[in-house]
């Protein structure tokens, strides 16, 4: 009964333990893959196409982030604008600032649309056959940067071999983040009473930002939150926005 | 011979009579002890002429006319003191029982005279009035630009122990200080002889050289002291001279107010004024809160712009604009009048206990209603500034200063810069350049911005560029336009050229923008150039050759309208016919004999072009009836 009883035992241990190791296994695989470990080795035609498209990315990204700085966050003028395509930020007593998640999503949407029109369906490379999926790109607005990790899924064919690249990313060396905050903390402290200067002065000093305000119409100046620290196409990063005051 | 001898001895005799006489009358008339007469102890009242001084005891005293003579009272002289009648006013003095002065008005001759009333001595200009009654003290009312050579002082130094005594303006003028100082309104003389102004009063609000001063609330009275020497003192006080103005405001009890609201002085500057630069129909103004100090200095003697140093709450007014620091906040509030300039100025700011704030960060105002906040080590740059816009500057934040971001976003389109050797085009042409583009872009119809904003791209070259693309050399033209039209209007072009041989005029902008517009309307409908050249009563091709061979041509009288085109270059085409008229929207004299059918050189023509471009949106309502009003037509 007893040797019974300890067989049982041990055959329970026995299956605890591989099922312990299988555990481990898949785990340590799963981290594997993610942190890149087994990394491809990539031919000379996966290598050709990844560069293409880490380029692409480079440049569309340099692209968003410029449009996305001109038109305060947005790639396109949002639909509270002046007529000449300035976003407000400010009126009737409200805060229009869109969040630092919505600019993320704008950059990754309008990104994911603009990427395509770079590696133009892969025509560069007519002796490979080029299959594309579709592009998700997460965007993550950092102080002293802006990261894109896109996943794009692209299965490379020639001469009856094949590979397949998915994940890359992109690091913009703006300051948007920074210049995102002071334009938020300039913003809490409108009100109708006028432009707060000091409020200006604050939020741009600490963070080494300059700001130039021209009169749009009446109601309306316009903001553009210039930092000298940040180029971008070769010219300084630029935050524009306007805000209306009754 | 002895009857001749005779005569001539009578003749002397009588001229000798006669100035005995007279000396003897002279001698009697020239003081008259009438103390007696009135009760009072020998030599209180002397008068100089029993016919020119009226006198009379009453129950109280006694009362002494002027009749155009004068009086010593105590010792004291009232000279040079107009008559009752020569004045047209009361002119006397009041005695009591002691033969003391208790009331007095007279009005003061062309000379002028110092006079003493108690042991209160003060100066009465030419021609003023005095008014003096023992309960309210001495008020002496000025001429318009009347000069107080002396201040009030005491007979018993230091201070007026006996009179308040009051120096009252006339209603439309200012009287001068010794130091020069300008005072419109009543200046004060307390018993302690410290000089004070009051504010709040009706009527035209007090100033002091230029610088008018009221109070608010203004159902609110302030009674300030001043000091003439521009310096610094205790408690609320206004201090002025030809360099400095200072106005402080202690503590609310310092003031009296019928609202029991804080009192701010709220000062207004005009054109006179000696500190800042104040153009027409401009306006400067100042205000500060109760515990604050602002000083201005004028600094045209260093070449520098007037300093504005600030404790405590303040205000600035710059027409438009207000900068205003309150409760530890710096504000600015745009009322909008831009067509108006700005005073330049430079405003360091502290709290009420003369603490730098914002790190040293100092306000510019220039000119042209812009404003730039700068920490010092750039604000050196500003030092003798005017107009910032040769100036390199990098301050923290600048308002109004055309920048290319802030004027492509304000226009609505790209301004890109083009140089053969991608050199860039200096700060100082740049900044004009796009200063001068946002104000013409305004002159616009908006039509013309439509079209405008549809190619998206001013390009702005130098010379270096024009001389690549046309291999000529460029600064033997001084202005150069250019418009590409591309078959894909988006990718059409318009480039000026800007260096040291020219900036951005008028004109010119105009001048390609017509091209750019007409070139819109062209590829919508062939109809206005159609119409165009009915004016001339020809059609198709043969347009442009007709006008190169019409005489024209020879370039004479350049300046003046001929033949239907307003300038020579504008008979080189269709196109440049139309871009001539329009470059000259700035300068509608051009048009009026023209237009104008009285005149000899009156051309159909010229209105018939001008109702098209009109009609066609090419030049705005006000631009057209600018023309027509210039011309003297309804």
């Amino acid at each position: 009964m007893n040797k019974l009883k300890d067989k049982n035992q041990r055959g329970q241990l026995t299956i605890f333990i591989i099922l312990a190791i299988v555990i481990v296994g898949v785990v340590l695989v799963f981290f594997a893959i993610r942190g890149g470990i087994f990394q491809q080795i990539l031919t000379p035609n996966t290598e050709k196409v990844q560069n293409f498209v880490q380029n692409c990315i480079d440049e569309t990204g340099t692209d968003i982030i410029y449009q996305i700085g001109q038109n305060g966050g947005y790639y396109f003028p949002s639909n509270l604008s002046t007529s000449s395509g300035v976003s407000i930020y400010y009126e009737n007593g409200k805060n229009y600032l869109p969040s630092k998640k919505q600019i993320e999503e704008e950059i990754s949407s309008f990104f994911d649309y603009e990427l395509f029109f770079c590696t133009r369906n892969f025509v560069d490379f007519p002796d490979m056959n080029i299959l594309q999926g579709e592009i998700k790109t997460e965007t993550k607005i950092e102080n002293e940067r802006v990261v894109l990790n896109v996943n794009y899924p692209i299965t490379i064919t020639k001469d009856n071999s094949g590979s397949r690249i998915e994940n890359f990313k992109a690091e913009i060396p703006t300051r948007m983040g920074i210049v995102y905050d002071s334009v938020s903390e300039f913003l809490q402290n409108q009100t109708d009473n006028g432009i707060c200067l000091s409020c200006l002065l604050e939020a741009t000093d600490k963070n080494d930002l300059y700001v130039e305000m021209m009169d749009y119409d009446e109601k309306t100046v316009i903001f553009v939150f210039r930092d000298k620290n940040s180029k971008i196409k070769d010219e300084e990063f630029v935050w524009v926005f306007a805000n209306r005051y009754e | 011979m002895n009857k001749m001898i005779k005569k001539q001895f009578w003749i002397l005799n009588i001229f000798l009579i006669v100035i005995l006489i007279a000396n003897i009358h002279f001698v009697f008339s020239e003081q008259a002890d009438i103390s007696s007469d009135l009760g009072f102890n020998e030599g209180v009242v002397i008068i100089s002429d029993l016919d020119m001084v009226g006198y009379e005891k009453t129950d109280s005293g006694a009362t002494i006319t002027f009749k155009g003579g004068d009086i010593t009272l105590n010792k004291n002289e009232f000279t040079n003191i107009k008559s009752q009648d020569e004045a047209k006013l009361p002119s006397f003095i009041k005695l009591n029982e002691k033969g003391e002065i208790i009331n007095a008005e007279f009005t003061v001759n062309e000379i002028g005279g110092n006079y003493i009333f108690g042991n209160t001595k003060f100066y009465a200009p030419p021609n003023s009035r005095v008014l003096f009654d023992e309960k309210t003290g001495i008020q002496v009312k000025v001429e318009k630009d009347a000069e107080i050579k002396e201040m009030p002082t005491s007979l018993n130094n230091p201070g007026l122990k006996n009179y308040l005594t009051t120096i009252e303006s006339a209603k439309d003028g200012s009287f001068k200080l010794s130091n020069g100082v300008k005072v419109h309104g009543r200046l004060g003389f307390d018993k302690d002889g410290q000089a004070f102004m009051q504010f709040g009063d009706e009527g035209r609000p007090p100033s002091v050289n230029g610088v008018s001063i009221s109070p608010t609330p203004i159902s609110s009275k302030i009674k300030i002291n001043m000091f003439f020497d521009g310096q610094e003192h205790d408690g609320s006080y206004i201090s002025v001279n030809d360099q400095n103005l200072i106005f402080s405001l202690g503590k609310q009890e310092t003031a009296y107010d019928r609202t029991h609201l804080p009192i701010q002085i709220e000062s207004s500057f005009n054109q006179n004024n000696p500190y800042i630069k104040v153009d027409a129909s401009d306006t400067f103004a100042i205000g500060i809160g109760m515990e604050s100090k602002i000083e201005i200095v004028n600094r045209d003697s260093q070449g520098l712009i007037p300093k504005i140093t600030t404790n405590g709450d303040f205000s600035v007014y710059e027409d438009s604009k207000e900068i205003r620091y309150k409760k530890g906040d710096l504000y600015m509030q745009s009322f909008r009048d831009d067509t108006r300039t700005t005073s330049p100025v430079e405003i360091t700011m502290n709290d009420k206990n003369g603490n730098l704030l914002f790190n040293g960060n100092r306000v510019f105002v220039d000119n042209f209603n812009r404003f730039v906040l700068s920490a010092p080590p750039d604000a050196e740059e500003f030092g003798d500034f005017q107009d910032l816009l040769n100036t390199k500057f990098s301050s923290r934040i600048s308002y109004n200063y055309p920048t290319k971001e802030s004027v492509e976003k304000l226009l609505g389109i790209k301004i890109n810069y083009l140089s053969a050797y991608n050199e860039p085009l200096p700060k100082g042409y740049l900044d004009t350049t796009l200063g001068r583009l946002r104000d013409y872009m305004e002159t616009l119809t908006p039509e013309t911005r439509t079209a405008l904003n549809a190619i998206g791209e001013i390009q702005i070259a130098d010379s270096s560029y024009f001389r690549k693309i046309s291999g000529d050399d460029p600064f033997a033209i001084s202005a150069i336009g250019l418009f590409l039209p591309n078959e894909d209007y988006t990718k059409s072009k318009i480039i000026y050229k800007v260096d040291r041989t020219s900036l951005l005029e008028y004109g010119l902008f105009r001048h390609e923008m017509a091209h750019l517009f007409a070139d819109s309307i062209k590829r919508k409908d062939n109809s206005f150039e159609r119409q165009w050249r009915k004016i001339y009563g020809i059609s198709g091709s043969r347009f442009d050759r007709t006008l190169n061979s019409w005489e024209y041509k020879d370039n004479s009288d350049p300046g003046t309208p001929k033949n239907g085109f307003v300038t020579p270059y504008g008979g080189s085409s269709l196109h440049e016919d139309i871009a001539t008229f329009v470059e000259n929207m700035g300068n509608p004299e051009i048009f009026a004999s023209v237009v104008n059918p009285s005149s000899p050189q009156y051309d159909i023509r010229y209105r018939q072009k001008l109702d098209m471009l009109h009609q066609y949106k090419f030049i705005s309502d006000d631009e057209y009836n600018k023309i027509f009003e210039v011309a003297g037509i309804k």
